[in-house]
């Protein structure tokens, strides 16, 4: 990563403890209805780190997001969001967290410009400051030719583009992003990944989750696969490669640990 | 939790931010409307004023016909303002309460609020302030006419008129905060199907509504006795208890000039009004993360295994059409048939139009009257017509814009273009025409029209609905809006403006014409209704068909044409 870029900034305070994981769940299940989305799944992810949560469409990625973000609540077990309960203290957890989901919603009728300072306004950052950082994010990630029109003109791609810049606005801690890299040209993806590594290098963490499995091989520190609601592995690319018992790519990584008994009695060794 | 350090406070407080968030984006849709469609921003004030001065004389003249009747007691007695204002909270309140539910518990702005630092206490804040910004269009347009007829027919002090505002401003706070709480109950207890539970509420009332109507029409009474018969029977909504009573106790007080006592009512309803905002929004704002939470869990997408119901309906529907082409139409009939915002709107709208028609006969009117009964004829027709011509604007005219985006598939398909647009022709003017030739065959029925009339009105409805699905399928296939998939968005572009105002043009051409014949036909049968038109009158009524049957051909073919070059 060349080291004239830009450093995202993060926040004046520290989190209470120095040592607290940026997130923490604990025995955390989410049931709907009748379908158990997420089954007693304990995770600890520490500042510094980028996180790939993966998993098979319906495995429980996105329903762990939104419960470490508190849009949904956990039918049992706790979560905690840089040493703030989210239970009890939500308001203070969210103040660390920026959260970037799959459809990104934005004000039609705000232009790109006023979306982030709106952004801005809610995060109590200053004008200034946050100025600096969006004609940081606008130029790395080619926003200028469509920031002050009306994000109702917008390809899915800018509005990608528009909510990530919005979410960094205030620097935050823990960055959550759901599929963060769908529609995106190959040069924003790339300019994406550094920035991810930028957060995790200067001490903030993120959690993504995502079904394109090269952006978790490149940036991830640490990958999770979730199946069927259960965490079925956990660890580096290398640790899951000695679960699953299979020296290759993490595609076939994936696929192996996903497929079940079914598939292990296949070559084991990549071709 | 005294070990964290304290957080950094914004600048601004969130309630203050999210409105100014509010503020700079109507600022952005009032420029992008009048820099892009200052005609249609003009129309559609034009409109409004036309509804407004309408409901000004009629308020106005029911008042002036009531003293008629000597019952100038009955406005002192607040009957009316009770009423009015009783009626006005509950559709402030149903409304209120499906807008907050989609607001709060929805997926878009809520989980993205919800996401944030936000206090909820604020969220809810301004989805209360939202929701008496909504109301206040129930005073452009509802109140302010009656206002000013109640100032026409009775004199007045200068304080009328401020007061009257304050008793509406404080009165609407209050059907807001129902809304709010039963959104509320919804996402907390009952998430998984809040529409049917509004529909199910909706239709109570309704049928309510019916059995009440039925039950006070049942006896052919005389104008002032029938009327008092009415508000004997309904004097059970004149409860002290009621917000609506306080309200209209306040303006009836202010309209006879007593001043202290309309003051009195206005400072119960304040603080009343208060008190119920104060609770609401502490309470919504303690549990809004909790009722979102539940909202989201409790969403229910039931399993459609056979979808043979709709299968039924095409084939006995459309049992002339090639089998490749009904199973477009079953596609078009199950999109329909799955979305209650569709359906719903007609059923209200044609169901309320077959309980008066049902009540025609218990109206105190005299029906043998040929004047009287060409008259509700010809209102009947012209009111089928009108609600047709808004429903093919909102519903018909962005069907071909919507499935643009599906082109490619289509393509695909053995099937030319200009077919498929014909094919949404005919789904159209199957719904529209069962609907409108239905209610429209029901009315003559009850009016026990003569047989000539009978084929002048089932006549003039069937071209009608013909020329309205033509233009609305034609003039959406010549002005679709690809990249939109909102059709109440691709219903108000430039398209569907234009297709709504030929659609107007059309319906009151006809029914200009319809009006002149009923008035030439009119004296030469005094005695009773024409068993035979004069031939002149047959040719207006052929020329009308005939146009409707044109202007349909002409907006399908410039819209095929148009269509068959569209590229995706």
């Amino acid at each position: 990563m060349p080291d004239d870029k830009p450093q995202p900034e993060l926040p004046s305070e520290p989190t209470p403890d120095g040592a607290t994981p940026a997130v923490r769940l604990e025995h955390v299940s989410k049931r709907f209805g009748a379908t158990q989305a997420v089954r007693d799944l304990s995770l600890k992810l520490q500042a510094g780190e980028v996180f790939a949560f993966l998993g098979p469409n319906g495995a429980g990625k996105t329903t762990t997001l939104r419960m470490t973000t508190g849009l949904l609540r956990p039918t049992s077990g706790r979560v905690w969001v840089c040493g703030y309960a989210m239970a009890e203290d939500g308001r203070l957890a969210k103040r660390h967290i920026a959260y970037v989901p799959d459809q990104p919603f934005i004000y039609e009728k705000l232009t790109g410009r006023e979306f982030v300072n709106f952004t801005r306004d809610m995060y109590g950052v200053p004008k200034r400051l946050a100025a600096e950082r969006l004609a940081d994010l606008g130029a790395r990630l080619d926003m200028d030719g469509f920031l002050d029109q009306l994000a109702e003109s917008y390809s899915h791609g800018m509005k990608q583009k528009l909510a990530l810049t919005a979410a960094l606005i205030h620097a935050p801690r823990l960055l959550i992003v759901d599929e963060p890299i769908v529609g995106l040209d190959p040069r924003t993806v790339r300019v994406i990944k550094d920035i991810f590594r930028e957060i995790a290098h200067a001490g903030g963490t993120v959690f993504m989750c995502t079904h394109t499995l090269d952006i978790a091989e490149a940036v991830a520190d640490r990958i999770g696969i979730i199946h069927e609601g259960h965490l079925i592995a956990l660890g580096t690319l290398e640790e899951l490669r000695q679960t699953a018992a299979y020296h290759g790519r993490l595609e076939d990584v994936f696929l192996r640990l996903t497929e079940g008994e079914g598939a292990r009695g296949d070559d084991r060794h990549p071709g | 939790m005294t070990d964290i350090p304290a957080e950094r406070p914004p600048s601004r407080s969130d309630l203050t931010v999210l409105l100014r968030c509010r503020a700079v984006q109507l600022r952005n849709v009032v420029d992008q409307q009048l820099r892009d469609a200052p005609l249609r921003t003009l129309a559609m004030l034009a409109l409004l004023a036309v509804i407004w001065v309408a409901l000004y004389f009629l308020l106005s003249a029911i008042f002036r016909h009531l003293r008629t009747w000597d019952l100038v007691g009955i406005v002192a007695d607040q009957h009316i303002f009770v009423h009015f204002f009783l009626v006005l909270g509950v559709m402030l309140a149903f409304s209120n309460a499906i807008l907050t539910f989609g607001a709060l518990y929805g997926r878009e702005e809520a989980a993205h609020l919800l996401s944030t630092p936000v206090h909820p206490r604020q969220v809810v804040c301004l989805k209360w302030f939202e929701g008496l910004v909504l109301s206040s269009w129930s005073f452009l347009l509802l109140g302010v006419p009656l206002m000013l007829a109640v100032a026409r027919n009775t004199p007045v002090a200068w304080y009328y008129y401020p007061l009257f505002l304050a008793h509406f401003a404080a009165f609407v706070a209050i059907p807001a905060c129902v809304g709010l709480l039963a959104a509320w109950v919804v996402a907390m207890w009952a998430p998984r199907r809040p529409m049917t539970i509004a529909l199910c509420i909706g239709l109570v009332l309704l049928v309510s509504a019916v059995v009440w109507l039925w039950t006070v029409s049942r006896h052919a009474l005389e104008s002032s006795e029938w009327l008092q018969v009415i508000f004997k029977q309904i004097s059970f909504v004149k409860q002290p208890l009621l917000p609506s009573t306080w309200t209209a106790n306040g303006v009836a007080a202010a309209a006879e000039q007593r001043l202290s006592a309309s003051l009195f009512y206005l400072l119960v309803v304040v603080g009343n009004a208060a008190f119920v905002s104060w609770l609401t929004i502490n309470l919504l704002g303690r549990h809004w993360a909790e009722a979102f939470s539940r909202a989201q869990q409790g969403r229910f997408y039931p399993t459609i295994r056979s979808g043979w119901a709709t299968l039924v309906v095409c084939r006995v529907l459309f049992f002339y059409l090639p089998r490749r082409l009904r199973m477009i139409l079953l596609k078009d009939l199950r999109s329909f048939a799955r979305d209650p915002k569709q359906w719903t709107q007609i059923l209200i709208m044609f169901g309320l139009l077959v309980i008066y028609v049902l009540n025609l006969r218990r109206l105190p009117l005299d029906l043998e009257n040929p004047s009287m009964k060409t008259l509700i004829a010809f209102l009947n027709l012209t009111t089928v017509t009108l609600i047709l011509a808004t429903f093919t604007s909102r519903f018909v005219y962005p069907l071909l814009s919507l499935e643009s985006q599906q082109l490619w598939l289509l393509e695909l398909l053995p099937t030319r273009r200009v077919t498929l647009l014909l094919v949404k022709f005919l789904f159209a003017l199957t719904v529209t025409g069962l609907s409108c030739c239905g209610v429209m065959a029901l009315a003559v029925y009850v009016l026990r029209l003569p047989t000539p009339w009978v084929i002048v009105d089932m006549g003039v409805c069937a071209g009608i609905c013909i020329g309205l699905c033509g233009l609305a399928i034609g003039l959406g296939a010549r002005f679709p809006l690809l990249r939109q998939r909102n059709p109440a968005r691709i219903a108000s572009g430039f398209g569907g403006t234009f297709n709504l105002m030929a659609s107007m043009m059309l319906v009151i051409g006809q029914m200009a014409a319809i009006g002149y014949i009923s008035l030439k036909e009119l004296p030469t049968n005094l005695a009773t209704l024409g068993n035979r038109l004069m031939p002149q009158s047959w040719l207006i009524v052929g020329g009308l068909m005939g146009l409707s049957v044109a202007v349909a051909a002409l907006a399908l073919w410039v819209g095929a044409r148009h269509f068959n070059r569209l590229e995706c």
